[in-house]
């Protein structure tokens, strides 16, 4: 999280900023001071990539996953359960009751994700959602971020229209309520204080 | 941690309602370190405790009291009374407001550290607090007062656009912090409409868990023309700006392990906190490993 300033990347926080090579180049609340040696943080290998930016932890010799050909980003989401959780919410979903790669039919026209032929597994999710005329092709890509949740980074095949963009941005947020409702019985921060 | 044993946590005070929260008759489960309380106010006023214990049993808390319009427990033997706040009694013309409370997915050490950092304001606040053009933090000084039970950041100043929702122009503000104990922290500011005169604003955080909390938090204020909401407004806008980032912060738990910072110069007060509150013994809601 920060912004892009002219030179470097920008804390939201206390405003310092980072240069390219991970170096802190500026304390704000110090703008005559050298920021000290150690105010650096660790750098990754990153890839720009289908419109998203790829990011390697460890082996940099990895390519990121290939994607369809003609996919464009539509939404990213945080998401209240971890990439397997997730990934199981999603085919348990889409599977419930005939079985892989089949049609699922939902009362529900807000859960039009879940109408969908649903392929893979682990990080990268492929589908083909359907609602009311319109099939597009989609891909999920699931990003694990921390305490056991994740964030899914929705992509669709071009051309999108703004009908179908809006009906996939429905479907993320139901998506996440179908989530939400799930794991309700999990903690939640509160008032912690329960009348009673 | 099963049943809370950190004695110092247990042996100190610690807010868990504001009186006018609970009606006559009523009752509230809360928690506090990490232990499940039932607080409830008699038909005549007065408050009772009852510490549900994982064995099932409930004990009645010896150590329940009424302060500054806040009820105050302790789990333990307290070894000294409620902070004493002068200014509650020295007969100024201030407004008392109850600012309400607020739960934060957060250790209390993580709050009461954001809420005396000077060098977010301009970032965090901008256009209130702070500004991208005035983010110099001029030097002040730590002290350690009552027999080091109290840490002060003293001397602070800083230019605020909006300083508060008395203020008008921009102007530069001075005032004290005043962290009375590891979760409770004042800020003794100069008042914009009385010269020489402090404005206070506490915050009193109740450690329901290691890593969440509830901020109850109240004003102390010249102000004789906004109303009790504009005021509460300015304060929840701040608030929230703030809980953007502490929701955010990992881990969750303080760590005050030394070689876990970076320090800058305007970070002395953050730094002075997390080594007095290392040799204070506290364990809840502190990281004492290097993560």
């Amino acid at each position: 999280m920060g912004d892009v300033a002219e030179k470097g990347l920008v804390c939201p926080y206390h405003g310092w900023r980072f240069g390219g090579d991970a170096q802190c180049n500026f304390i704000p609340a110090h703008p005559g001071g050298t920021p000290p040696a150690a105010a650096r943080v660790r750098p990754y290998p990153a890839v720009e990539r289908n419109g998203y930016i790829w990011v390697a932890r460890q082996d940099t010799s990895v390519e990121p996953p290939s994607l369809p050909a003609g996919v464009t980003p539509v939404r990213s989401m945080h998401m209240p359960v971890s990439g397997e959780r997730l990934a199981g919410f999603w085919t348990r979903a889409c599977l419930h009751a005939t079985g892989r790669f089949s049609r699922v039919e939902s009362s529900c026209p807000e859960t039009a994700l879940f109408q969908s032929y649903v392929e893979g597994s682990g990080s990268i999710l492929h589908g083909k959602w359907q609602s009311a005329g319109l099939g597009v092709d989609y891909v999920g890509i699931v990003q694990p971020t921390h305490g056991g949740t994740c964030m899914l980074h929705l992509a669709a095949q071009e051309p999108l229209s703004a009908e179908a963009r809006l009906g996939l941005n429905r479907a993320l947020v139901a998506l996440r309520h179908e989530i939400s409702r799930s794991t309700a019985c999990e903690p939640k921060w509160g008032m912690n204080h329960e009348c009673v | 941690m099963n049943v809370c044993d950190d004695p110092v946590a247990l042996n100190d005070w610690y807010v868990v309602a504001y009186v006018d929260e609970l009606g006559l008759g009523k009752s509230e489960q809360t928690q506090l370190l990490g232990e499940e309380l039932e607080l409830m106010r008699e038909r005549d006023g007065r408050f009772r405790c009852l510490w549900h214990k994982r064995d099932g049993t409930a004990e009645p808390l010896e150590h329940i009291r009424q302060r500054y319009g806040f009820v105050w427990v302790s789990l333990g033997r307290p070894t000294r009374d409620i902070l004493t706040i002068a200014e509650f009694d020295d007969g100024e013309p201030r407004r008392f407001i109850h600012r309400g409370r607020i739960g934060v997915p957060s250790s209390a050490q993580r709050v009461i550290e954001n809420f005396f950092d000077l060098s977010h304001f301009s970032f965090v606040h901008t256009g209130t607090l702070g500004g991208y053009d005035a983010a110099e933090v001029p030097p002040y000084r730590v002290e350690y007062r009552e027999d080091g039970r109290e840490l002060w950041a003293v001397g602070c100043s800083f230019f605020q656009p909006k300083a508060s929702a008395a203020a008008g122009l921009g102007t530069q503000v001075y005032y004290d912090y005043r962290i009375a104990s590891p979760c409770i922290a004042i800020i003794y500011k100069d008042s914009l409409v009385r010269p020489g005169k402090k404005d206070l604003i506490g915050l009193f955080v109740q450690p329901c868990g290691e890593e969440h909390c509830t901020v109850h938090s109240f004003a102390r204020v010249f102000d004789e023309t906004n109303s009790d909401e504009h005021i509460l407004h300015f304060y929840h806008e701040i608030f929230a700006q703030d809980r953007m980032i502490l929701v955010h912060q990992r881990p969750r738990k303080l760590p005050v392990h030394p070689r876990q910072e970076v320090p800058a110069a305007s970070d002395a007060s953050s730094v002075a906190y997390r080594r007095w509150l290392d040799r204070s013994g506290l364990q809840f809601g502190l990281e004492r490993n290097l993560t």
